[in-house]
């Protein structure tokens, strides 16, 4: 029984192994390009050999710095100003009853079902009536605007279960709804407003298709990195260092905040 | 005091301001006029007619494209269907892992896809099919199933092969949120249940099949119903491996719409592309809104 047992534990590792060498190989494959000169490129991509080219990490550096610092800058924004107005709306929401409350709040939550495709192409048009094209706002803007209705239905959730005496007792020392708002609502959700900041984060990095129409002059990471690969020639070596380096921020932001994200969404799963 | 509350009132709707301001001018004034425009011959400035449903009857009767875009689609959207089944494997062999140091190992492991950029991954992919130096026709010649790297089939640029390509993208098509949501379930099922189970007896393998599959089968018809909607409008993917090529062998309604609008202006049919995309997406919400919820009802009886 207990060399089965021992067995089938080692039948089971074998197969979990073979599943993440899969996962990892094409990122193994890109670190490993990221040291190489054209000629040991086409030699063999399978492990780096020396002499190993750190420069490449130079030229790729060069090549996406200006989109992170684009990307980096257009999600401090977003992320910024989306999580100041979508708290205030999701506080309201929460804590108080005024007439249209329900009506309003449907409004919101109705956009949950519009897809981004029926958007694309009234959301361009707008961004070009205003003057917004190849702008970093035509980015902000819009991006704030689509944030909205998630962080809004997330955090109001996340306020109701604020016991209402916090406030209350507050109330009765005389603050006013944005004076409780930003003493017990906004400290009390660091958490859940981290999260979301995240997701903003990570979002803006992965978006491909409205910086592909609107910000040609203001490249961020998804867009830059395509556009890159189209251009490159024969520079394999720094084309592999640049995509790792676009990376880095993600993963060192995942890595520091995973715990939290797992943490959330399995409590999200048993909820649903 | 009714009247400083009144002003207390005010107060509130000034506070919401922001968030209503952006959302009318953002995305519902967009959408409104996606529909609107979708009757109209519009080339997005001074081109404006009125032509009633014929953009909407060009797209689903005469537009020579579309019969190929839906049905690549379709294949795209079963494939995605398919290999969700990897992911529920691996979730199910690492819960039965012995040890949660091995355990938490490999979920590390399996998590790192979804933190590189997803732009990424998909560059690395058209690497790995790239004809002349991709890593897949150099292991093919290494294993002498083709004489020369450039030798072996053009993959995403060929036009049989470009759409299993596409499906294939991704291997072992491991889907990091629906692992961690699966194992989440996993491990909520109680010692109790599973400790009955040992007493009764029952092999690992109807444990597996009668406890542990239907914990997950739940969560994986909402992974299922997500892929759907989420892989009907996306595009970004085949825009960015093929373009939609080679021709049109594979396009999808998306792209069909992207291109229509930016390539040529006709941003009255492409409106119209997206309103039936729209539609498509909205049926198969409610059809799953209602749909779930006889399904926790009977979970809840049983």
């Amino acid at each position: 029984m207990a060399i089965l047992s021992k067995r089938a534990e080692t039948a089971k590792l074998a197969v979990l192994s073979l599943i993440a060498i899969a996962v990892l190989v094409p990122f193994w494959i890109m670190v490993s390009i990221s040291f190489k000169n054209l000629r040991q490129f086409l030699q063999n991509i399978l492990y780096p050999s020396p002499p190993f080219h750190w420069e490449n990490y130079v030229s790729g550096w060069n090549a996406v710095a200006p989109y992170v610092l684009n990307t980096a800058l257009v999600a401090v924004i977003v992320t910024v100003v989306s999580l100041a107005c979508s708290s205030l709306t999701a506080y309201v929401f929460a804590r108080y009853k005024f007439p249209g409350r329900a009506a309003l709040f449907s409004a919101l939550m109705v956009l949950l079902m519009i897809p981004g495709v029926l958007n694309l192409i009234p959301q361009y048009v707008l961004a070009l009536n205003l003057g917004l094209v190849n702008t970093i706002w035509a980015l902000v803007l819009f991006y704030v605007a689509g944030r909205q209705v998630l962080e809004v239905y997330i955090m109001r959730t996340f306020f109701q279960g604020i016991p209402k005496e916090l406030f209350e007792a507050a109330q009765i020392d005389g603050a006013g709804h944005v004076r409780q708002y930003a003493s017990i609502a906004v400290p009390l959700s660091k958490s859940i407003m981290g999260t979301l900041a995240i997701m903003t984060v990570v979002f803006v990095w992965n978006d491909y298709i409205w910086p592909l129409v609107v910000a040609d002059d203001f490249k961020t990471v998804s867009y830059g990195l395509s556009f890159l690969t189209k251009q490159h020639s024969t520079a394999w070596g720094s084309l592999m260092a640049g995509y790792a380096l676009a990376s880095v921020p993600l993963v060192i932001l995942f890595t520091f905040t995973m715990r939290y994200f797992v943490e959330g969404l399995a409590s999200g799963a048993i909820k649903a | 005091m009714a009247r400083s509350r009144r002003a207390g009132v005010g107060q509130l709707y000034l506070l919401i301001l922001p968030t209503f301001a952006f959302v009318i001018v953002f995305t519902y004034y967009p959408s409104l006029s996606a529909v609107y425009h979708a009757f109209f011959r519009w080339n997005g400035s001074n081109i404006k007619e009125f032509v009633g449903f014929a953009n909407f009857i060009r797209v689903i009767f005469d537009d020579p494209d579309m019969p190929r875009a839906v049905g690549n689609m379709a294949l795209l959207l079963a494939g995605n269907l398919i290999l969700q089944i990897p992911t529920v494997i691996a979730a199910l062999v690492l819960y039965h892992l012995r040890y949660p140091k091995w355990q938490y190992g490999f979920r590390v492991l399996f998590v790192l896809p979804m933190v590189v950029p997803g732009m990424v991954g998909m560059l690395l992919w058209q690497f790995i099919y790239n004809p002349y130096v991709g890593l897949l026709n150099r292991t093919l010649a290494a294993l002498g199933i083709i004489d020369l790297p450039w030798d072996g089939p053009t993959w995403l640029a060929d036009n049989s092969l470009a759409l299993p390509s596409l499906i294939f993208m991704g291997f072992p098509w491991i889907n990091t949120i629906g692992l961690l949501i699966y194992l989440a379930g996993l491990q909520r099922i109680s010692q109790d249940l599973i400790d009955a189970a040992m007493i009764d007896g029952a092999a690992t393998i109807s444990r597996v099949w009668h406890i542990e599959l239907p914990m997950v089968l739940g969560q994986l018809k909402l992974m299922l119903i997500l892929s759907i909607i989420g892989g009907i409008q996306d595009y970004g993917k085949v825009m960015i491996m093929t373009g939609g090529g080679p021709g049109v062998s594979t396009t999808v309604p998306g792209l069909l719409m992207y291109q229509r609008a930016f390539r040529y202006s006709h941003m009255g049919y492409a409106s119209a592309v997206g309103v039936l995309m729209f539609l498509v997406i909205l049926g198969l919400t409610m059809i799953n809104l209602k749909y779930f919820k006889t399904h926790d009802d009977q979970a809840e009886g049983a």
